[in-house]
């Protein structure tokens, strides 16, 4: 097996679906400038020749640029290095060394479903354009590829392999989670992913002509029909409003754990050589595979909705390129789980540089200073607005809106702390929410301590803890707090000469 | 919450089953910590402040100039109105002068044995550290400006981000070139000095001026 992708292979022909798909994708997701040109168009109406030509054309277009993509692709494994040439235009040859790789996903597309072949999706250190997709291979190559590109990853330092000898290699996988589908219908009904959704709409929106939206049929209809409901009252308009809020919040929860159980179930988390196995989804199958020493932070989130419920998101944090790429990044989570659950889960995770075993039950909370700071600057505008005699409504709004911001800010003080176990930090923050962030100071990269004139006469300080998936800072604790961890952390890193991403 | 000892090494039984440093040390109680934070650096070069009114002196003038050609020729105001947006221009402009001016005066550096370090800020003061084991990649570069003043940019970026962690201007060349030299040699890109570094650690530190920082 060693010897087995040695020399220059090409893909299966089958890639060429999945060229074409991604080079479609990359035409809309950078098209959507096209849509008001589109619109405008169908207003005045298309040649049906021409729209058929043009259709055509670019179909022919597009398989002509996948065959041309799939016949200059080549790769090898050689020498601990993943080599590809590709190109059409540009000519490209990448050599990835297997030690840089972050983590290797098996993703099955449903159009590949039918013939059993799989994408290997490779990813070096969070940056996107070093990723290397290896489409339409046999399962049984992606798997052997797969053992090859990871096998050679836990090779850190003395000590690690150190504890690897000494421990038996279990080669059987170890099932961390397998939640039933019942617990991802909660994770879709508390984690709202169409957040995501919306922002990834808003700039189509953006691009729309609003007038031409305004003088649409559409447009036009619904605002007719609002116009002949005529309520009576104002308590009606109210309820109206209330039951069409209440009505999208259902709609968009149903749509959300629909799509938490389409892109998750079944579920399914296991242990093997050190690293994480994900597989799952019903429309797109993927297996995601992630070594545990790659994990930079652990982070543990509660939304809203979760605190009902009690349960945890735990996403682990690896490094991230920019934050551009880090919206297309997805991390690896598991949903829905109990304290008991986490208490459970983080002590199988031996490789992980953290020891923490239970998530802390408390936390130092930061000084009230930071809320002092912001709270009373809300109140600026409404106050102005008083003062300038302005119309009582919008003053009355902005007194409200003012409030429930300081509110919110005071949240975000009393859930803002922290606390050092042995070598780990935990972060504790969130304003309605809460979220535990847990760093394994090994994995810090600077520290930083930043004090104002009036945090240095109260011996106070933010720390801000730089790791390779972003800086995590404490605001307002005592200097002596973040001058311990700090130097806990420079203590660990300066002797520690190993790779830490 | 403001005893140290609270949430630091009060637990030696946690320090050191796991995750522990590599190598031995014995621990100091924390009124004997000299942190990050507490010991004197170096100010940069002390052409650095006037490099930096120069550079930004240039195109503030620049502004100034069209700002004042827009008022005066385009949008033709009222003299009153104009003289007003003319002078609070130039007074923010000026302002910014000085905040560059300050905040430039402000910057200090240190090269310890294991890390370094770099502070700036006029009001709020932020001290950094970057050890070099955690260092990728280090640029050295040179505005039009710096020229003239003989100086250059040091940059040091670590993983993750593709902003650089530590931006260290005002050094003079030779010295910013010795200086990456230096990091080059004790990074986490040379793989070979962990060795080194292992000998070097055990020998007691070689009394040097910039090496001030009592060993941890």
């Amino acid at each position: 097996m060693a010897r087995r992708f040695e020399h220059w292979s090409r893909l299966s022909a089958w890639s060429i679906v999945s060229f074409s798909l991604s080079f479609i994708r990359s035409i809309v997701s950078n098209g959507y400038a096209l849509i008001p040109l589109l619109f405008a168009g169908w207003q005045q109406g298309f040649s049906a020749f021409w729209l058929g030509l043009i259709g055509t054309g670019f179909g022919l277009l597009v398989l002509l640029y996948a065959v041309v993509q799939w016949a200059k692709f080549r790769f090898r494994l050689l020498d601990d290095k993943l080599g590809l040439t590709l190109g059409v235009l540009v000519k490209k040859a990448q050599e990835i060394p297997l030690d840089k790789i972050q983590n290797v996903r098996l993703e099955q597309p449903l159009y590949y479903r039918p013939m059993g072949l799989y994408s290997l999706v490779v990813e070096t250190a969070g940056s996107k354009k070093d990723e290397a997709t290896l489409a339409a291979i046999s399962y049984r190559q992606a798997l052997q590829l797969k053992q090859r590109l990871i096998s050679t990853a836990p090779r850190q330092n003395a000590t690690q392999v150190a504890e690897n000898a000494t421990r038996p290699e279990s080669p059987t996988s170890q099932v961390l989670s397998q939640p039933p589908a019942s617990a991802l219908i909660k994770f879709g009904f508390y984690q709202n992913n169409l957040l995501w959704l919306a922002i990834l709409l808003s700039p189509i929106f953006g691009q729309l002509d609003q007038p031409a939206v305004q003088q649409s049929a559409l447009f036009q209809s619904v605002s007719h029909w609002l116009d002949q409901l005529q309520p009576q009252t104002l308590s009606s308009l109210l309820l109206l409003g209330l039951s069409a809020a209440l009505g999208l919040l259902l709609l968009l929860s149903l749509i959300s754990i629909l799509s938490a159980v389409l892109k998750y179930h079944p579920y399914r988390l296991t242990l093997q050589d050190n690293a994480l196995h994900r597989t799952g989804g019903l429309v797109a199958k993927q297996h995601d595979v992630l070594a545990l020493h790659r994990v930079q932070a652990v982070q543990f989130r509660q939304p809203l909705l979760a605190r009902i419920l009690k349960l945890w998101t735990v996403s682990f944090k690896q490094v991230t390129g920019s934050e551009i790429e880090q919206r297309g990044s997805r991390p690896m989570l598991i949903p829905s789980l109990l304290r008991q659950n986490i208490a459970s889960l983080l002590p199988q995770l031996s490789q992980l540089s953290s020891r923490a075993s239970a998530l802390p039950t408390h936390y130092h909370r930061i000084h009230i200073g930071w809320f002092w700071r912001r709270g009373p600057l809300t109140f600026i505008a409404p106050a102005l607005a008083t003062l300038a005699h302005a119309p009582i409504p919008l003053t009355l709004l902005l007194w409200l809106g003012a409030t429930l911001y300081c509110g919110i800010l005071y949240l975000r003080y009393r859930n803002w702390g922290y606390r050092l176990e042995g070598n780990d930090c935990w972060i504790h923050s969130g304003a309605l929410g809460h979220q535990w962030t847990l760093i394994a100071l090994q994995k810090v990269q600077h520290v930083a301590i930043t004090q104002s004139p009036s945090q240095r006469r109260n011996q106070l300080a933010s720390l801000e803890l730089g790791l390779a998936c972003g800086a995590q800072t404490i605001p307002y604790l005592p200097l002596n707090d973040a001058r311990a961890i700090a130097e806990r952390a420079l203590a660990l890193i300066s002797a520690d000469n190993g790779n830490w991403i | 919450m403001t005893d140290p000892s609270q949430i630091t090494a009060a637990d030696p039984d946690n320090a050191n089953s796991g995750g522990a440093p590599q190598h031995t040390r014995t621990l100091l109680p924390p009124e004997h910590w000299q942190g990050f934070d507490q010991i004197a650096l170096t100010p940069v070069d002390p052409a650095h402040p006037q490099e930096v009114l120069l550079s930004t002196a240039l195109p503030v003038i620049l502004l100034l100039t069209l700002f004042t050609g827009l008022i005066v020729f385009i949008i033709t105001p009222p003299a009153a109105i104009a003289m007003t947006l003319l002078s609070g221009f130039a007074l923010a402009m000026c302002l910014l002068l000085l905040w560059r001016h300050a905040l430039a005066k402000t910057r200090h550096y240190g090269v310890c044995q294991h890390e370094l370090l770099m502070q700036y800020g006029v009001f709020w003061q932020r001290r950094i550290s970057l050890p070099y084991t955690r260092l990728q990649h280090i640029s050295l570069s040179q505005g039009p400006v710096e020229r003239r003043f003989k100086l250059s940019t040091l940059r040091c970026f670590s993983a993750g981000s593709g902003a650089a962690e530590i931006e260290l201007p005002g050094l003079s060349t030779p010295l910013a070139e010795q200086l990456r030299q230096h990091l080059l040699a004790r990074s986490g890109l040379n793989k070979d000095n962990e060795l080194a570094q292992r000998t070097e650690d055990s020998l007691p530190p070689a009394p040097h001026a910039s090496d001030n920082r009592t060993e941890r």
